[in-house]
């Protein structure tokens, strides 16, 4: 396929922009933190500083933006596939405590397989089993990590 | 007093068969929590602390000094094959390590980054027997202006990290400098951008921001980019490094074991630091600097020398004056004090065959790691021969619990992802993360030290870094790297014109 090479002047615009925004707002909230004085410089100076900077350096790139910078992306977003590879990491994140590590893990690992990764049923539930077993008894048994038990009665740790 | 006799005397203890296996065990621990993405070896020490107890004393101070050194020689595998640094001085490994990786050039990557690191170390070892006494003393006199003047000027060179655009890599800096501002302000008890959560009150940890920024976002950018089952990864080709290899890399060896020793020893001066601007150094000697980023050998040998190197120089202040010049130091600092030994001038007069014997043993762990790393590289990258669309999910699986593993935390889990989003973003982008985190390491020091200057500044004003001899000098050079290229881009104009 062939390479799309986009010129970033409108990203550079875009990165800038809302630096200079976001610098803004974090200046405001330091300077709540309280600055104090040269002496003793209060728990907002330092990134007060710092935000003056983030403005700084967000102006640089919106007023003089570099267009000869080009991204790597070489196709237009393909949004399903990497949608569903996040919501499964979130569905693992939420399931973890309630249903436990292992069976998380396995439905994680299959969704990844079989859906995001596109292998076939059988081979992504092998490999998604194993997986989760041998990585159960690494780290909860072995290095004795508190992996959540859930519904599967086995404690590690 | 001679050198070679107590050295003698320090390997004979060393070679001691109790303390060549607590060596032994320490390498290998190290290299494996190296390579553990969640462990690093400030963890790993204090857990073993307790153990050390009932152990013997200098048998533990080995066994904990391997640890460190050895897990500076496993960080960098991960960094090389999946993009996931297993510390944080394996960070800038990640930026021409992968890329080698993905060329099928995984094996030269780790043996050049085995070797440097045993040169690094070795050398390191060299220097802190024969010049010890004499930079202990020099580096006492780096105060904090200096350390922030060292921190400033090691910020300013994370813009060149950033390939094409250094504004675009100095705005990374500044958003990592101001992720580490997050959390309870030490000196005031001030909670700094926590929205009044508890989670964010300790502040965002290192291992979910690297692992998301670098893996999780590595692996996210290649689940949209890629098309069907195909591969990122190219086959792997040679195993070890070729001759053309071997001279491209041996300059930035040697420069990044003099470097890397020579920031190891200043009070603040990680190694992290060292494998920074070693590798900002090598790009701005570099013929084809344009090389960097997309796979150049030196840009592997370099930083990985450097803190090898560095890691050994940390040991100048600690073992000579009882300043340990990092957290990994401090512990083994409480290591020495648990089994009744106080570091300082006098303990190469007082405990010879503790001083002498940690020397002799780090000698012995160099050539340990050496040893075990090099036939590892083939097992390693046998790895990358695993087709891709099963690699990936495992490597969300090392990711997510490496993440839990480090508090038993879910939230950890949770901040780790939402940093694997961000990191697709920045590489879609080509924004580059590694100056994101190297910031985020040095921001809390950074401010440590500013804020300390201007408490001990006579006139209470920011003066203090100009008027001090060593923090003057670092501070110029910081500008200097900072408007050299503005200049030297205006001066072509002018000419070209």
């Amino acid at each position: 396929m062939e390479e799309r090479r986009h010129g970033t002047k409108r990203i550079d615009q875009v990165v800038g922009g809302g630096s200079i925004v976001m610098g803004v707002v974090l200046t405001v909230a330091s300077w709540r933190l309280g600055l104090g004085v040269w002496r003793e410089p209060g728990p907002g100076a330092w990134p007060f500083l710092l935000s003056l900077a983030l403005t700084l350096f967000g102006s640089w790139l919106f007023f003089r933006p570099d267009p000869s910078v080009t991204v790597a992306a070489k196709l237009e977003p393909r949004w399903g596939r990497l949608v569903l590879a996040l919501l499964s990491m979130v569905g693992y994140v939420v399931s973890m405590v309630p249903l436990g590590y292992l069976v998380s893990m396995f439905l994680l690992l299959l969704v990844q397989l079989r859906w995001v990764e596109g292998r076939r049923w059988g081979g992504s539930a092998l490999a998604g089993l194993l997986s989760a077993i041998i990585s159960f008894i690494v780290f909860g048994l072995w290095l004795k990590v508190p992996l959540p038990a859930g519904i599967i009665p086995i404690r590690a740790g | 007093m001679g050198i070679v006799e107590p050295l003698l005397g320090g390997f004979a203890v060393a070679l001691k068969p109790v303390n060549l296996l607590a060596g032994l065990v320490g390498a290998v621990l190290g290299t494996v929590i190296g390579v553990l993405p969640g462990l690093g070896p400030t963890a790993t020490i204090a857990l073993l602390l307790p153990v050390t107890i009932g152990m013997d004393m200098i048998s533990a101070i080995i066994m904990l000094a391997g640890v460190y050194y050895g897990a500076m020689y496993g960080g960098s595998t991960t960094s090389i094959l999946v993009n996931i640094p297993g510390e944080a001085a394996s960070v800038i490994t990640c930026i021409d390590g992968y890329q080698m990786a993905k060329q099928g050039r995984a094996g030269p990557a780790l043996g050049v980054s085995a070797f440097g690191s045993f040169i690094g170390g070795t050398f390191g070892v060299v220097v802190v027997m024969l010049v010890s006494p004499f930079l202990a003393e020099a580096a006492v006199k780096f105060g904090p202006p200096e350390r922030f003047a060292l921190l400033f000027f090691a910020f300013t060179l994370i813009g060149y990290l950033a390939g094409e655009s250094m504004a675009r890599g100095l705005l990374m800096g500044v958003v990592g400098l101001l992720l580490g501002v997050i959390g309870t302000d030490d000196i005031h008890g001030v909670d700094r951008f926590t929205f009044g959560t508890l989670y964010l009150r300790d502040g965002i940890g290192l291992v979910p921001l690297a692992m998301g920024l670098f893996g999780l976002g590595e692996i996210l950018y290649n689940i949209e980019q890629r098309e069907g089952q195909l591969s990122v990864m190219e086959t792997p080709k040679d195993l070890l490094p070729t001759w053309q290899d071997w001279r491209e890399s041996a300059a930035p060896i040697a420069r990044g074991s003099l470097l890397g020793f020579g920031i190891g020893i200043l009070p603040g001066g990680m190694p992290a630091i060292s494998s920074l601007i070693s590798y900002a150094m090598e790009k701005r000697v570099a013929k084809h600097p344009e090389r960097f980023g997309k796979g150049a050998i030196e840009g592997v040998a370099g930083p990985e020398t450097a803190n090898n190197a560095a890691t050994a120089g940390g040991f100048v202040p600690l073992l000579t004056l009882g300043i340990p010049t990092n957290s990994v130091l401090a512990l083994l600092l409480a290591a020495l004090m648990l089994h009744g030994v106080t570091p300082g001038p006098l303990l190469l007069f007082k405990y010879p065959d503790v001083f002498w014997g940690v020397i002799a043993s780090m000698y012995i762990g160099n050539i340990m790691l050496l040893v075990l790393n090099l036939p590892l590289i083939g097992v390693f990258v046998q790895l990358l021969k695993v087709p891709y669309t099963l690699l990936s999910p495992l490597i969300i699986m090392f990711v997510l619990l490496g993440a839990y593993a480090l508090n038993n935390s879910v939230t950890d889990v949770l901040v780790t992802i939402l940093f694997g989003l961000l990191g697709y973003v920045i590489k879609r982008y080509n924004l580059e993360p590694a100056p994101l985190v190297l910031a985020f390491v040095l921001g809390p020091m950074m401010e440590t030290s500013f804020r300390q200057s201007l408490i001990m500044s006579p006139t209470g004003s920011a003066l203090i870094f100009l008027t001090r001899p060593l923090s003057a000098p670092l501070l110029v050079l910081a500008v200097l790297v900072l408007f050299l290229p503005l200049v030297r881009r205006r001066l072509r104009g002018l000419f070209q014109t």
